[in-house]
């Protein structure tokens, strides 16, 4: 995605080029519940058997 | 063996002889001032050292001790902090002017944390200006130098810290880290870092650089260190609503467990950013000691970090450029320059950019970490591209140069802060020059004691550990 960017282009100009292609081409995501709680749900779900959570500090 | 030799050692041998008598806290918090006062100026290391109170604290659990009360996990041991977390009533300037003279009112949540557990504050190591950089440069304090070798850089922002922990003069510190500030400085001088998940340690009193980013984690000379440090402040904080109320584990019982099953997701090459020849061996050859060492080592494509990278730099640019609005209208002339190189481009972003980078993070740990951890317990990639830089060699005249250098440091560092993941970095072997290279461990979400079995694996079982930096060996009157 950072083919965009060009050899040459002063560092701005490779960094402008670089946020439009990536970050203004994303759709928007409204999605408004904390971010802590998405790596809650994930660390679920990719838990192993052997960290156990009666191992608790 | 004496307190100075202790001091060369691990924190948990010192907690566990101070806890057997064999060594009292007030003569371990002694030799640390001892290297403190001595090597700490060569290094620049140390920004304020509180002895008096760190003496008076240490003769406390020797009390304790003598009536035979039951000492916490860390007492006696001592320990300095970047210097950005809180303590009331005590001067904390984060490596910039505009601070030199604040005094806050509250204690950082990780500082009460690790007073409960016992440890001795022995006050407040160098950094960069407010936490923003990468190489370690801090014009204001002047550079923290690494032990390895002091025409090269600490690495940072926590540059004072990972001195200062290298060159045994504390056994471990605190130190946060918003782009790789606790991962590239620890891996520049040959110690372990780690950034915990995102919600697993409180930033409550720790100066704020971009709260979507900002982490608060251990630096320490090994696996256990960092698990007991772990197991200190990890958990969840009234004071900052971001933290999990996910457990905290018992990080240290559970080093014990062998890794073996665990399946490593080592990423191959070719990267994006090409590694240089000397760290492409290293990472090679340390892949072969993981297998040899019993461990379940298969290839694995690396996602894109570059657009990770640019998600990561808007976020933070456009957080500390908002934080920074007001100094900068007041204190402008205050700043170190490549400073205000890294805050300006902040107030050029829309807000709307700004919230599209932030608004996808969620989304973006969701697809990475189906992608990567579907086949891998644990990431297994590069921390740096390039051997440690000299200090001469990232010229913080040249701006653009000097921004470069910073975004290539992070590469393969930065994207873990966007997406909340956990990721350990510890060394793995030495370059021509001398100077350490490390590799980096990344888990799913609140994985963290797996990436600390895994390192605890690798430096019992893989000699995934150097010696001492020649400042150490060469020390004479404090050994």
């Amino acid at each position: 995605m950072m083919t965009e960017a060009t050899v040459g282009d002063a560092p701005e100009e490779a960094w402008r080029r670089q946020v439009r292609a990536i970050v203004e081409e994303l759709p928007f995501d409204d999605d408004l519940s904390c971010f802590v709680v998405a790596l809650e749900t994930l660390a679920e779900a990719f838990a192993l058997d052997d960290e156990s959570p009666e191992d608790v500090a | 063996m004496s307190a100075a030799e202790l001091l060369k050692g691990e924190l948990w041998t010192a907690a566990a002889a101070v806890r057997a008598g064999e060594v009292r806290a007030r003569e371990l918090t002694e030799a640390a001032i001892d290297a403190l006062t001595s090597v700490g100026p060569t290094l620049n290391a140390v920004a304020g050292l509180d002895a008096e109170q760190a003496l008076a604290a240490a003769e406390r659990i020797d009390r304790s001790r003598a009536a035979g009360t039951d000492l916490p996990p860390l007492a006696g041991v001592p320990m300095a902090h970047k210097d950005m977390f809180y303590r009331a009533g005590r001067v904390c300037a984060s490596g910039t002017r505009i601070r030199a003279g604040f005094v806050p009112g509250v204690t950082a949540t990780a500082l009460e944390r690790l007073d409960a557990a016992g440890a001795i504050d022995l006050g407040r190591l160098n950094m960069v200006e407010f936490a923003l950089g990468l190489t370690g440069h801090n014009d204001i304090t002047g550079h923290p130098r690494n032990p390895w070798s002091t025409d090269h850089i600490t690495g940072g922002s926590s540059s004072g810290p990972v001195a200062a922990v290298a060159a045994r003069l504390v056994f471990a510190a605190l130190g946060s880290d918003t782009g790789g500030s606790i991962r590239v400085p620890a891996a520049c001088t040959g110690i372990l870092g780690l950034k915990p998940t995102y919600g697993r340690v409180s930033r409550a009193g720790a100066l704020p650089l971009s709260h979507t980013l900002d982490h608060v984690g251990p630096l320490g000379r090994s696996a256990r260190d960092l698990a007991l440090l772990m197991e200190a402040v990890a958990g969840v904080d009234r004071r900052d609503q971001t933290t999990s109320t996910t457990p905290v584990p018992a990080y240290s019982r559970l080093l014990e467990r062998s890794p073996t099953r665990l399946r490593l997701g080592v990423a191959e090459s070719p990267f994006e950013l090409p590694l240089h020849a000397e760290v492409a061996g290293l990472y090679d050859a340390a892949v072969d000691r993981m297998r040899q060492a019993g461990l379940r080592a298969s290839g694995l494509a690396l996602p894109a970090l570059d657009s990770l990278n640019v998600l990561r730099r808007v976020v933070m640019i456009a957080e500390a450029a908002a934080r920074h609005e007001d100094f900068l209208e007041e204190r402008r002339d205050a700043y170190n320059a490549y400073t205000l190189a890294r805050l300006d481009p902040g107030f050029e972003l829309a807000a709307t950019t700004y919230l599209r980078a932030v608004g996808w993070r969620a989304e973006a740990v969701r697809r990475f970490v189906g992608e990567v951890f579907a086949d891998a317990d644990v990431l297994v990639l590069p921390a740096m591209a390039e051997p440690v830089p000299r200090l001469d060699a990232t010229d913080t005249a040249d701006m653009a140069g000097y921004v470069r250098r910073v975004n290539a440091l992070g590469h393969f560092i930065c994207p873990f802060n966007y997406l909340g993941l956990p990721a350990l970095t510890m060394p793995m072997g030495r370059t021509a020059n001398g100077l350490p290279m490390a590799i980096q461990l990344v888990a799913p979400p609140f994985g963290e004691a797996r990436l600390l079995r895994l390192a605890h694996h690798l430096e019992t079982n893989a000699g995934f550990r150097l010696g001492e930096p020649p400042i150490v060996t060469g020390r004479s009157g404090i050994g």
